[in-house]
């Protein structure tokens, strides 16, 4: 049953039987490269990471792990794939990186040439290219455990037209996992509802790693009167964690003005033990440049996929195959994606609510709707956009 | 297909090996605040809390080992953090005993003489000793992590607990050994 919904995407894992290699694999010629491109946004000293995959010794130290999680497609933690952009600077690993990984494990960890330090990758931290910096969320503080802590702060206006960047930085970067900036028109409710971000008043989001909000020339409109709203997710560390942090903005004279679409629906109602598959699409009426894709989902949430279909062609738009609920990274893409007027855009998730399933106590599962606790689930995906001209 | 086995390896390599069936012999040692320690200690039991300032399931277990530490040494068990890393140093030791309240003394066990003689393998990771060494316990903390990067809501059977109690109501333990999942201790060339 589950393998007929899994999503067919074709990783040619043949290629790990067949591709046949006579030297072993050392760590300055094959590793060091793979840990520079697909992990140095977070495992550097300082960074989001518990521990840094700098230099040989760091990583051998961590051989086995370093192994285990690849081949699990556990790390990177974000591994979203897309045909039609980049989303972040560290995909999935690909089959011919595992089988190299598993080489060099299976060889003894071989050193190989001696190299420098891998560089931090500060994609996602946005240092040199932010205007503005302010602090919220000062004194107070995240607690040692449990499954997940949020907190949501109001900010002070900021005089600030036209919005065309967003980056933050945590104090407890460990802990930290997501920031997202939404909008409160005048005489609407707080954006945050207790289960997620309330549809259409998305601004801008950050996740350690991703690539930061606001890579276009496109900008969000604020007006006087509206009322921006931070919300901080962090996971337990095993220790009390500062909350707040810095918030780092852009703004812009006159841009294009950034749109937002959700996706997907309240109206859930997953049966125990069942495995089931959700969707709800939405049809272009314009020619827009998609900025971000930014997935809501919890625990019995497996798989999550947006395609794009134009003239019976499908495009892979993202696909993240091992989703994971403390890691609500909002996909920013690199460069916007063209969508023709007509596309229609679907958004899927697969749920797996058996015993199984990847979030699962391994007892008997409960039915499972919508709402704000963590055993709840949510199936939202909002879309940032702008129009185009034809 | 290929990578379920490729699991499956790693998952029999990591087999428990029998308890040690003669008493270890004695451990002198310093603690990173300078005080010498002798393993076992002159209590009924003496707990080794293997652990490391940077492993992350370890750090987890933080709050765990903090209240279990309180409720038992007002019964008289002794415990002492076992650091595993040698390339640590006993300032980053210190300082990681009070930022997760651990609330016992800590070893950095340089040499892994600690590591050696008791088989501990990844952190967290408990062993029990009594009083003339017999090892009574070893294993995980408690049942909250599944399996690497998947974590229960709450823990099911809190194991160290269980062991605790019944060497406090002079019973044999009844389940002696467990599998500890965390991160494993490499041999630092050691
Ligand atoms: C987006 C940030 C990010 C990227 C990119 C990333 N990691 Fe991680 N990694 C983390 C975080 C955060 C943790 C701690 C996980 C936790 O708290 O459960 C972690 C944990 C780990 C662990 C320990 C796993 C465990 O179960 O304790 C290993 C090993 C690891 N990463 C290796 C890698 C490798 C290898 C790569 C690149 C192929 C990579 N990571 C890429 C953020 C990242």
């Amino acid at each position: 049953m589950l393998s007929l919904l899994r999503f067919a995407f074709s990783i040619p894992l043949v290629i790990l039987a067949f591709s046949f290699q006579t030297e072993s694999p050392t760590y300055g010629d094959s590793i060091r490269p793979i840990l520079a491109k697909k992990c140095a946004a977070c495992h550097y000293e300082g960074g989001s990471a518990p521990f840094p995959l700098q230099t040989y010794a760091q990583t051998k130290k961590r051989g086995d792990l370093v192994r285990l999680v690849s081949l699990t497609g556990q790390m990177p933690p974000t591994d979203a794939t897309s045909d039609l952009g980049e989303l972040t600077p560290h995909l999935a690993l690909t089959p011919p990186e595992l089988k190299v990984v598993q080489d060099w494990y299976r060889a003894g960890m071989p050193e190989g040439p001696k190299t420098p330090e891998i560089l931090a990758d500060l994609t996602s931290s946005g240092e040199t290219t932010f205007d503005r910096f302010v602090a919220v969320g000062q004194g107070q503080s995240f607690p040692a455990e449990g499954r997940w802590a949020r907190a949501v702060y109001a900010l002070p206006s900021l005089g600030i037209r036209n919005l065309s960047g967003f980056t933050f930085k945590p104090l407890a970067p460990k802990a930290v996992r997501q920031a997202a900036l939404a909008i409160q028109r005048k005489g609407e409710p707080i954006p945050f509802t207790s289960t997620g971000i309330r549809p259409g008043t998305l601004v801008a989001t950050w996740a350690p790693g991703y690539y930061t909000w606001g890579a276009s020339k496109a900008c969000f409109p604020l007006e006087t009167g509206d009322k921006l709203w931070l919300q901080v997710r962090a996971v337990p560390t095993g220790k009390v964690e500062l909350a707040g942090g810095l918030i780092g903005f852009k703004s812009l004279g006159a841009g294009n003005l950034i749109k937002t679409k959700t996706l997907g629906t309240k109206d859930i109602s997953i049966p125990a033990e069942a495995q089931i598959h959700l969707r709800d699409e939405w049809t272009l009426e314009e020619d827009i440049d998609l900025l971000s894709i930014f997935p809501e989902s919890r625990f019995t949430t497996e798989q999550v996929r947006a395609t794009a279909i134009e003239n019976g062609q499908e495009k892979l738009l993202l696909v993240v195959l091992t989703w994971d609920a403390v890691w609500p990274g909002a996909y920013n893409f690199k460069n916007a994606v063209h969508l023709r007027k007509g596309t229609k855009i679907v958004w899927e998730a697969l749920i797996n609510n058996s015993r199984h399933g990847h979030f699962a106590d391994g007892g008997k599962t409960k039915n499972v709707g919508f709402g704000p606790y963590s055993d709840n689930e949510i199936f939202w995906c909002h879309l940032q956009y702008v129009s185009r001209k034809p | 297909m290929i990578l379920t086995s490729l699991l499956a390896i790693s998952l029999m390599t990591g087999q428990m090996k029998p308890i040690p069936d003669k008493p270890l012999s004695p451990i002198h040692l310093k603690d990173v605040a300078g005080v010498s320690r002798t393993i076992p200690g002159a209590s009924v039991a003496t707990v080794l809390l293997f652990t490391a300032t940077d492993c992350p399931i370890a750090n987890r277990m933080s709050p765990v080992f903090g209240r279990i530490v309180k409720d038992f040494s007002a019964k008289g068990i002794e415990f002492i953090y076992v650091y595993i890393d040698p390339t640590q140093t006993p300032v980053q030791v210190a300082k990681h005993l009070i930022e997760y309240k651990l609330g016992a003394p800590g070893i950095l066990d340089l040499k892994h003489v600690i590591v050696k003689a008791t088989g501990a393998t990844v952190t967290p990771e408990a062993v029990i000793l009594d009083r003339v060494g017999m090892m009574l316990y070893r294993g995980r903390i408690n049942d909250l992590f599944l399996e690497h990067g998947r974590a229960r809501k709450a823990a099911i059977r809190e194991d160290l607990r269980i062991a605790l109690k019944e060497i406090l109501a002079g019973k044999q333990v009844s389940v002696s050994q467990t599998p500890a999942l965390g991160c494993s201790i490499p041999d630092f060339g050691l």
